[in-house]
């Protein structure tokens, strides 16, 4: 009888419900790093479900931030006037200089027959949710139903770029911060036009890799898209250089990511979804060239046909 | 000779399911404000881990009340609303909760200070293996001083959870400790 009760109790082993579940964690973890469509979808329904819900629970901590923006604003009453004042006169030069170098910008497309790409759509987005931990910097925008949004639209404010979308639903979409590990922005230097890759860290700062060793980057030049890849629009401002040293090159976004309430999808008028279809892809860039005194990029031409 | 008498089965299940159902609602409505807390600018991406709190708290105060369903679906939740890696924290808390019911994590004299510390150790635990997991698919290490900076304000939060959930739990007439 003793002995029966022992091979009843090794049958009921408790840890083996344990051990399975933990299992099928590692295992979800495994399909959310191969990306699997169901688990997209799952993400997108969910989101579809439970966002409304969010905003409501998100109200509470919205007053409170309006609560202490508003404390914060009083007390400082007397330099915001002063600071504004000094600013209202610094913007008047500025709109007077921008009316003439609209006049002559003009007047240089005109000669120079500049193409204006007109093959841009905007849409207006709330941001909803922002990264909450460190691990992902990712956030969901909501749009309004309509909009046909592809994946890997670009994700703008007025300061520059905020990201691109990942996945989209009928009323959400999920945007990849240019500050998460997994963004690959291409890129230019604006003063010199050398090509990289700005790489998110998982932090509020970039670093620029795939940079030329030629390359010069100055503190505070400006990091532009370069357009390589038809991916996003290029020209839209990343960031300034904030760091230079031997191995790294530091760049400080032109976007607080941290005070996003509003943003802007660019979307293409005849909309390409580019990550989800890489024949289509494939068909809007051309490959490199493979001669060897001859490369594409920008900035590398110049120097090596020089030479 | 003697023979050996199985004990009494406990009965950790009976446990008003309405209960239950009321810690995963109130689990839910955390989770949600988890999220929003990064609204805050300087809460961003290192909001503290109040539904960790919440569920380390119960799991000490109230253990029958914690069923491991509750705290696998919200782990999920926040994976999939915050766009984190699938999995990871759903891993993670399922051990804590695991760890509280076989009172891995108990201090002997139910004393504040020693369920804060072991909370810390908790939250330094799920955060560090939260971080080799993002290595090891990533291959690459993120900012270390927000993921301090989440650790950090996460303890912090701990105290005040704590007090709130006591004072509900014996508003509401029965014992706050409960063991299983």
């Amino acid at each position: 009888m003793i002995w029966l009760s022992q091979i009843r109790r090794k049958q009921t082993n408790p840890r083996v419900p344990q051990i399975i579940i933990i299992a099928l964690g590692f295992l979800l973890i495994i399909l959310g790093k191969a990306d699997v469509t169901a688990v997209r979808f799952m993400q997108g329904g969910l989101v579809e479900v439970i966002a409304p819900i969010y905003s409501v629970i998100s109200v509470p901590v919205n007053s409170i931030e309006t609560v202490f923006e508003g404390v914060q604003t009083v007390a400082s009453l007397r330099s915001e006037a002063n600071r504004l004042s000094a600013e209202n006169k610094r913007l008047r030069k500025w709109q007077q200089l921008a009316e003439s170098l609209e006049v002559q910008n003009r007047q240089l497309r005109t000669v120079l027959g500049a193409v204006i790409p007109l093959d841009w759509n905007s849409i207006t987005a709330r941001v909803i949710v922002v990264p909450g931990g460190n691990f992902s910097h990712s956030m969901i925008i909501e749009h309004g139903p309509g909009y046909d949004i592809a994946t890997g639209s670009a994700v703008v404010t007025a300061e520059g770029l905020v990201g691109y979308i990942i996945s989209s639903s009928q009323h959400y979409s999920r945007v990849l911060l240019i500050s998460d590990v997994n963004a690959r922005i291409p890129i230019i230097l604006s003063d010199s036009s050398w090509p990289g890759l700005a790489v998110g860290k998982n932090g509020l700062i970039l670093q620029l890799d795939f940079l030329p060793v030629e390359s010069d980057p100055t503190i505070n030049e400006s990091v532009l898209t370069s357009g390589h890849g038809g991916l996003l629009p290029a020209g839209i401002p990343v960031g300034n250089v904030s760091s230079v040293t031997n191995e790294t090159v530091l760049v400080k976004p032109t976007v607080d990511l941290r005070k996003l309430s509003f943003v802007t999808i660019l979307t293409r008028k005849n909309a390409t979804d580019f990550m989800f279809s890489p024949d289509e892809n494939n068909s809007l860039y051309s490959p490199l060239i493979q001669r060897d005194s001859e490369r594409l990029f920008e900035g590398l031409n110049s120097r090596e046909l020089i030479q | 000779m003697t023979r050996s008498v199985a004990p009494p089965k406990s009965n950790n299940y009976n446990v008003d399911f309405s209960k239950q159902f009321l810690v995963f609602g109130i689990g839910f409505v955390i989770t949600l404000f988890e999220l929003a807390l990064a609204q805050w600018s300087f809460l961003f991406s290192s909001a503290p881990m109040i539904s960790l709190c919440y569920f380390y708290i119960l799991g000490l105060l109230r253990p029958k009340l914690l069923s491991f369903i509750t705290v696998i679906s919200l782990a999920l939740l926040f994976e999939l609303m915050g766009g984190d890696m699938l999995g990871v924290r759903v891993t993670a808390f399922y051990v804590v909760a695991l760890m509280l019911k076989k009172r891995i994590v108990q201090s002997e004299n139910n004393d504040f200070i020693a369920h804060w510390a072991n909370f810390s150790l908790v939250c330094l635990a799920v955060v560090i293996f939260r971080l080799l997991m993002f290595m090891m698919i990533y291959f690459t290490q993120p900012n270390l001083s927000v993921i301090a900076f989440q650790i950090g304000i996460s303890i912090l939060v701990f105290p005040i959870f704590f007090v709130v959930i006591s004072v509900i739990l014996s508003l509401t007439g029965s014992p706050i400790r409960e063991d299983a």
